[in-house]
């Protein structure tokens, strides 16, 4: 219903085409019955705009756009490959590759015979060596002159006890230790055979270590047995690996008590005796290694072998063996 | 929205979109290179865009750009709105296209744009709303005060001559 308070509203929706066709009427109808109000309509219906089609757009045609093949779309054309094109002289295009020819370097030739003459060295080396080890299995003996390394075998220096084998090096200090005991005891001992003659196989050779001349530690597994009126030292090497130097020296006496026994059997036990107490307070600076033996063993022979041969002189010629090699010196 | 729908809508709507610019600008280039930046920003959104909803998306993405350049430019000049005021004071009242004009100029940017709006492309306050980012009742608001705008600076543009 329109009325002196909403007539504007009604006039402006006409205006603004936001009125129905009823509602439309019903403005026109409002009008016509108030005169008063004919003014006011009209200054409304000049504040229309009405469009200017004569103002257009300058550079339509910039505006219109065309797919590219990059943004392609499906209804347009897209090329497919032609097949029936093919290269006539395909046979020319293929390669082979060259045969590669190994080139040998000059050093690689002198390298590879200086290994194979290494190898054959060592092999000849080693099979030398196992002629001239000293260190022999059960019972065997060497015998050495006390001057001179010649070897010199009897038949009283074979001792088919198993003695010892006493556990590994000690250093120098306590071995010399050792040989200052063991010749005391054994000036004694001399002193009593003569005395008293030897009474049992066990008692007849006096037991010694084997002086060495090289600075090396003394092997207090090796015990010799010499004689006092020879000069030649026996050396008796018994390997038996787990027989301990107590019973070593239990197998010496073979059951007799330590008060009966000979005193050099007595010297010997004391040795052990302290040996033993060596042991306990080294055993931490020496441990037993089994592989040291063997390698130091190894090295003692290439450089004894060194050593033999170095010295030898040949109608003045000096010359130097190695293994079954024969070198001149200049 | 495929290529054809784009260009029908170049077509269609290019010269409807550069008045309502050109009107609210007042400067040719200015108003076409809004027009152009609306198509270009048309045509890379034309896959998320419906050909049936073309024109208002134009006309949104035009108005915004106008805006934009009018904050941007601040081309709003007191002193020359008052020399077209006297200006149009010196013409007879028979130009009432160009006191139109006018009045149309002396209205805010959001006022004028709601006026063409709605009287040139002839869009509904749901419509206008969408484009110009405002509920109707608000379109509906302000349209009708800048009619009355309109109305009172004609009337008293009458009364003076």
């Amino acid at each position: 219903m329109i009325t002196r308070d909403n007539y504007e509203e009604f006039f402006l929706l006409y205006i603004d085409n936001e009125l129905s066709v009823s509602d439309r009427e019903a403005v026109e109808r409002y009008i016509a019955h108030h005169p008063d109000l004919q003014e006011e309509w009209t200054a409304l219906l000049h504040c229309r705009l009405l469009p200017e089609e004569q103002l257009a757009f300058p550079d339509r045609e910039a505006l219109y756009r065309t797919l590219t093949p990059e943004e392609g779309e499906d209804d347009l054309p897209r090329f497919s490959p032609d097949l029936s094109i093919v290269f006539p002289d395909k046979a020319s295009l293929y390669k082979e590759e060259e045969d590669r020819r190994i080139v040998w370097l000059p050093w690689l030739r002198i390298g590879a015979a200086a290994v194979m003459a290494g190898i054959v060295a060592l092999v000849v080396l080693l099979a030398g060596n196992k002629n001239i080890s000293p260190v022999t299995p059960a019972t065997t003996a060497t015998l050495y002159s006390s001057g001179t390394r010649d070897k010199v075998g009897t038949r009283d220096a074979v001792v088919t006890k198993p003695v010892v084998h006493q556990q590994p090096d000690k250093p120098v200090i306590s071995a010399r230790k050792e040989k200052k005991k063991e010749l005391q005891s054994r000036q004694g001992e001399q002193d009593v055979q003569k005395e008293t003659g030897p009474e049992r196989p066990d008692n007849k050779d006096l037991v010694q270590q084997e002086e060495h001349h090289d600075p090396t530690p003394v092997r207090p597994t090796d015990i010799t047995a010499t004689r006092a009126a020879d000069i030649t030292v026996t050396k008796v090497v018994v390997t038996t690996p787990n027989v301990h130097s107590g019973d070593a020296v239990a197998a010496l006496q073979g059951g007799i008590p330590k008060e009966e026994s000979s005193f050099a059997t007595q010297a010997l036990q004391r040795e052990n005796e302290d040996h033993d107490q060596d042991n306990n307070i080294l055993v931490s600076a020496e441990s037993p290694v089994p592989g040291k033996g063997k390698l130091r063993g190894l090295f003692r022979k290439v450089t004894r072998t060194f050593g033999k041969t170095a010295d030898r002189d040949n109608d003045g010629q000096r010359e130097v063996l190695v293994g079954a090699f024969q070198f001149a010196l200049k | 929205m495929s290529e054809k729908e784009y260009n029908e809508c170049v077509t269609l709507h290019a010269d409807n979109v550069y008045r309502f610019i050109l009107k609210n600008l007042r400067q040719e280039e200015d108003a076409r290179d809004v027009v152009q930046s609306a198509y270009e920003k048309l045509w890379k959104n034309r896959d998320g865009v419906e050909a049936a909803k073309s024109k208002s998306y134009l006309f949104t993405i035009a108005y915004h750009q106008m805006i934009d350049h009018l904050r941007k430019m601040k081309r709003v000049d007191l002193r020359a709105e008052f020399r077209e005021e006297a200006k149009i004071s010196d013409k007879p009242v028979s130009q009432l296209k160009a006191a139109l004009e006018v009045a149309l100029a002396r209205l805010n940017d959001t006022q004028r744009s709601l006026v063409l709006l709605k009287d040139y492309e002839g869009y509904s306050y749901a419509e206008i709303g969408q484009i110009m980012e405002l509920t109707e009742s608000q379109v509906k608001v302000y349209l009708h005060r800048a009619r009355l705008q309109l109305k009172n600076y004609l009337v008293s543009l009458e009364n003076l001559i």
